[in-house]
């Protein structure tokens, strides 16, 4: 399987294309940026939820939304083995390379659900990914994002 | 198991052992007798380490007595099928054998693996490869000893150890007391190894492989024990061992850890990597020679902290990981470099700083000339005149004279921090090629640009984080320097870092377990934490967590480079840094040092011996005894943090095998293994009532066995909840819950969500927020409580029936007090085994 690298309006694509889907918000995540993905998961409706990773439980509840603290290894597991009903896109915002790159990686392998890295950088182990960009740039493209799913 | 009488005139010609009146043939107790006969008597009817008589009228006896992997396999098939393993494959690409490469993504490979099963062979290789690394240490410290007193030289446990050689006993059945006992425990050791090794290119099963990969940990451990073992009886280090209590929270003495503890005007000999025996050479000359005061005999992993606790004047210069900040900087005059831990591109570097190389073991030789039989004074005059750069000598005394006459030499004249200015940096583009390079994820193309435009700031915040690996270096196209950029922009804070610091002090002793065991037992203490690992990129992350956690009320230990990372962090309400803020004690408002990493060991067995104190475990031959009893009742912990390294890896393997959970901070996502319970799956959380053998429903605890994690908050709400265990008392249950909820709602601004599964009674509720805890479980949960009063009347049970406490305590998790366990065999009464009272009717009626 190869990633597909996907600009914002692939990204606007495979979000509005899923059914059910979960973003994943990690520990790298600042304020006006956890704004932006607060932003998009509200524009994607009931679809979608919010797991607060890392410490972003807390901003977040400042924030005024009540996601849920959860943990990245554990949302893994819960792919792999729940019986459940999953969601069938995982979309990963501000982690860490080295951690997301594992999770990825798990997740290609050994679950049946569909991942979307919105990182700054190329992850090869995601289904659909955003490439190389400046932090301004990554910025501006989560904005857009953000925008494009309400439209 | 047979039970005899002593007189059976039937059995006179099968050997038996004795307790009190009870007999047992001892071919019954271990799978094979022939060879060990001795040994399994003895691992009986020891007084002090075998068998009370009524424990072994009690459960089935079985012994495993230089055990393989497989012998072990009911615990590690529990554990295994309860934690399976969630693998992160490096990748899916196999070409490990003559068959060519074969892609497991889709497919099996032509040699019919699997990818998960290829996941499995390359754990058991990460666990045997770190295994290697510590019994290749310990058997190097080993021979010399042997060489130097023979088999027969005591060790000296010292009088406060009861438990000599916890680990060893727990597999050898043998307490180590002679240099020959050491090496027949280490023979073991590596015969296992080299075992493992054969398997992991054969074993086509996921959990054959893993339970391999936890031998591979326990050996790890086994070796760790030797290591330290013949470190202080026959080289000297300190240990608490022989200290009496009113001594200990001062003991062992301080060392100064950080540049700034040095006089850059004198020689400067660093250690590197494992020179152990070198090192201890270089002090014995130091003092001889009455230079003490002119040489600066320095350390920076393992030899920072084990020289420490020989050496009083040894500075620690940090985590091994983090060489080349000192390296770079020109800081030493002469380098001596063992094996483990050291970077392959040293005496590259070495050359950068005219810095002379003394390389000491054969397995890092890095291409010098082997010089352990020239003349010293050649020797040293090649390395001065730098006709050679480095040069290899296998002879540790020899070595140590060099390295000081060396330094002597060069450090005349010669200028540290020498680094070039931040001009170096006007040829960034700012393509961007160091921040992907980065391992740690630092924005290091914006610190370069900073620095282009002058400002210095950016790059000096990178070195508070840095890995100092120089990954970026190697990526950049303009060839900047970005290290010694870091540093030269740190300079300041560099010169700055003076800490005191406990080098290691080896085993908890044993007047600090029985001071504590009691209010560890019933659950005051929330549990015991060990913080180890190879060192992380911010210093202060596991400084923070130390302090955290000894506030928190709990036993904390470390052991490890991060033992030297913890130094730096200043506890802002004693007004002090951590060694000195806190006693150094394994009580409570206490935390302790155990060493350099063969030191982990000191932590398994300081988990091991409170099984012993507390319950009485027989410990010879003994571990799956001690494994289930840790998981089922012991509170005890682990957290890894930076870098994974193999030899974390096997630590992180052993502990997770003896029922102690380990976190993983965020570098641990490499580990490319975990073992995650699944709380959602009822059918995995059980455990036999011990008294009637009934198979219980209980909490799922600990959730997890090795899970990695993002952040050190997150680290420290986990391991408050792997330390909740089914067998808690109420009081225990009770300070756990609060450390859990404390540090979820102060990091995560809410509340643990699945709380509810570790209520067992309104008397567990941690009394400042019962009436909280009280009023969400009604109102989220839906049990029935009283919230005026601040009582459960009906609690739901998961499969949602409503219960009164009296059906809860029944149906769900082990009565307080209640012996459990999670083998079979070792259910008390051979009738409940056999499952005649299994029914809950006929338990009440005997009971």
């Amino acid at each position: 399987m190869v990633t597909v690298i996907v600009d914002v309006e692939g990204a606007v694509r495979v979000l509005r294309d899923a059914k059910k889907l979960l973003i994943l918000v990690g520990s790298r995540l600042d304020g006006d940026i956890l704004s932006t993905v607060v932003k998009l998961a509200e524009g994607l409706g009931a679809k979608a939820g919010i797991a607060a990773t890392g410490n972003t439980a807390a901003p977040l509840r400042e924030m005024g939304i009540d996601a849920g603290k959860e943990w990245t290894a554990e949302v893994v597991s819960r792919m792999l083995h729940s019986e459940g009903d999953k969601p069938d896109l995982l979309v990963f915002v501000g982690f860490y390379s080295f951690v997301l790159s594992g999770v990825l990686s798990t997740l290609k392998h050994f679950a049946s659900c569909k991942t979307l890295a919105l990182e700054r950088r190329r992850f090869e182990n995601a289904d659909f990914s955003l490439s190389e960009m400046s932090k301004e740039a990554w910025r501006d493209a989560l904005m857009r994002i953000a925008e494009g799913v309400i439209r | 198991m047979t039970f005899l009488l002593p007189n059976s005139r039937n059995d006179l010609d099968t050997p038996v052992a004795t307790v009190g009146k009870t007999s047992v043939r001892i071919c019954d107790v271990v799978r094979d007798v022939r060879g060990i006969e001795s040994i399994v008597k003895r691992a009986i009817e020891d007084p002090d380490f075998g068998w009370p008589e009524r424990r072994l009228q009690q459960v089935e006896c079985h012994l495993h007595i230089f055990p393989s992997a497989k012998e072990l396999e009911d615990w590690d098939g529990f554990l295994l099928g309860r934690y399976p393993p969630v693998y992160s494959p490096k990748s899916s690409r196999c070409n490990d054998c003559m068959l060519g490469v074969c892609d497991l993504s889709r497919e099996r490979g032509a040699c019919g693996i699997d990818l998960k099963t290829k996941c499995a062979r390359d754990s058991l290789l990460d666990a045997c490869k770190g295994a290697s690394q510590m019994i290749s240490h310990a058997r190097a410290l080993l021979n010399e000893a042997l060489k130097r007193f023979g088999r027969d030289k005591r060790i000296s446990h010292g009088k406060n150890v009861r438990y000599p050689s916890i680990n060893t006993m727990l597999f050898t059945g043998t307490p180590i007391y002679t240099l020959g006992d050491a090496d027949d425990a280490l023979r073991y050791a590596e015969e296992q190894l080299v075992e493992l090794l054969a398997a992991a290119s054969q074993e086509s099963n996921v959990i054959d492989l893993e339970s391999k990969a936890f031998h591979a940990g326990s050996m790890y451990l086994l070796a760790g024990e030797v290591a330290e073992l013949v470190k202080e009886a026959c080289f000297g280090l300190c240990s608490a061992a022989d200290r009496e209590l009113v001594e200990l929270p001062n003991f062992p003495h301080f060392i100064e850890r950080g540049i700034g503890a040095l006089d850059l005007e004198k020689p400067v000999v660093l250690f590197v990597g494992n020179s152990f025996l070198v090192g201890i050479a270089a002090v014995d000359f130091v003092r001889a020679s009455g230079l003490e005061d002119e040489v600066q005999i320095c350390g920076v992993g393992q030899m920072g902290l084990d020289l420490g606790r020989y050496y009083e004047k040894t500075k620690n210069l940090g985590g091994a990981l983090k060489v080349l900040r000192v390296l770079r900087a020109g800081i030493p005059d002469v380098i001596v470099v063992g094996e483990q831990c050291v970077p392959a591109n040293i005496l590259e570097e070495a050359k950068k700083t005219r810095t002379a190389v003394v390389a000491v073991s054969q397995n890092m030789s890095m291409g010098l000339k082997d010089r352990t039989d020239a003349a010293l004074s050649e020797i040293a005059n090649a390395l001065i005149s730098g006709e050679e750069a480095g040069v290899l000598i296998l002879n540790p005394k020899k070595a140590a004279e060099v390295a000081v006459k060396v330094a002597r030499e060069l450090s005349r004249g010669r200028k540290k921090f020498e680094l070039p200015g931040l001009e170096a940096a006007e040829k960034c583009d700012g393509c961007g090629a160091c921040d992907d390079a980065c391992p740690n994820d630092l924005e290091v193309s914006a610190a370069v640009l900073a620095a282009k435009e002058g400002r210095a700031n950016e790059l000096s915040e990178i070195y508070d984080d840095c890995l100092f690996c120089a990954k970026c270096e190697s990526v950049c196209i303009a060839r900047i320097p970005i290290v010694s950029l870091v540093l030269k922009a740190a300079v300041d804070k560099m010169r700055a870092e003076r800490f005191k610091m406990r080098p290691g002090r080896g085993t908890p002793s044993h007047l600090e377990y029985r001071d504590v065991a009691y209010a560890f037992g019933f659950g005051t203490v929330s549990g015991m934490v060990a913080i180890i690992g190879c060192g992380a990129g911010n210093e202060q992350d596991v400084g923070y967590m130390v302090n955290e956690l000894v506030d928190m009320n709990f036993l904390v230990l470390t052991a490890g480079c991060v033992a030297a990372d913890i130094a730096s962090f200043y506890n802002e309400v004693e007004k002090k840094h951590l060694y000195e803020a806190w006693a150094a004690l394994l009580q409570i408002r206490g935390f302790l040092n155990c060493g350099s990493c063969s030191a982990f060991s000191h932590v398994a067995r300081a988990f091991i011996k409170y099984n012993h104190l507390i319950a009485r475990l027989p410990l010879l031959g003994n571990f799956e005894e001690h494994a289930d009893y840790t998981l089922g009742k012991m509170p005890m912990g682990v957290i890894i943090w930076g870098p994974a390294s193999p030899q974390l890896y096997a630590a992180a393997a052993g502990f997770a095998r003896l029922g102690a959970p380990v976190v993983l901070g965020p570098h641990g996502w490499k580990f490319q293994r975990f073992l995650l319970g699944n709380v959602e799956d009822r059918s995995k959380w059980w455990a036999y009532d011990g008294f009637t053998g009934r198979k219980v429903e209980v909490d799922p605890a600990p959730p997890h066995l090795i899970i990695p994690v993002e952040t050190k908050e997150e680290a420290l709400t986990m391991i408050t909840r792997l330390v909740f265990r089914v067998n808690d008392f109420r009081d225990g249950r009770m300070s756990k819950m609060d450390s859990y909820w404390s540090f979820y709602e102060r990091f995560f601004n809410s509340i643990p969500e699945d709380f509810h599964l570790y209520v067992r009674a309104d008397a567990e509720l941690p009394w400042t927020r019962k009436h909280k805890m009280i009023r969400i479980l009604g109102e989220k949960y839906g049990w029935d409580v009283d919230k005026r009063r601040g009582l459960i009347i009906r609690a739901k049970h998961r499969d949602g029936r409503l219960l009164t406490p009296e059906e809860y305590a029944r149906d769900y998790g082990i009565r307080v007090g209640q012996y459990s366990t999670f083998l079979e065999r070792l259910i008390i009464r051979e009738a409940a085994r056999r499952g005649e009272l299994a029914d809950a009717d006929k338990k009440d009626e005997e009971w």
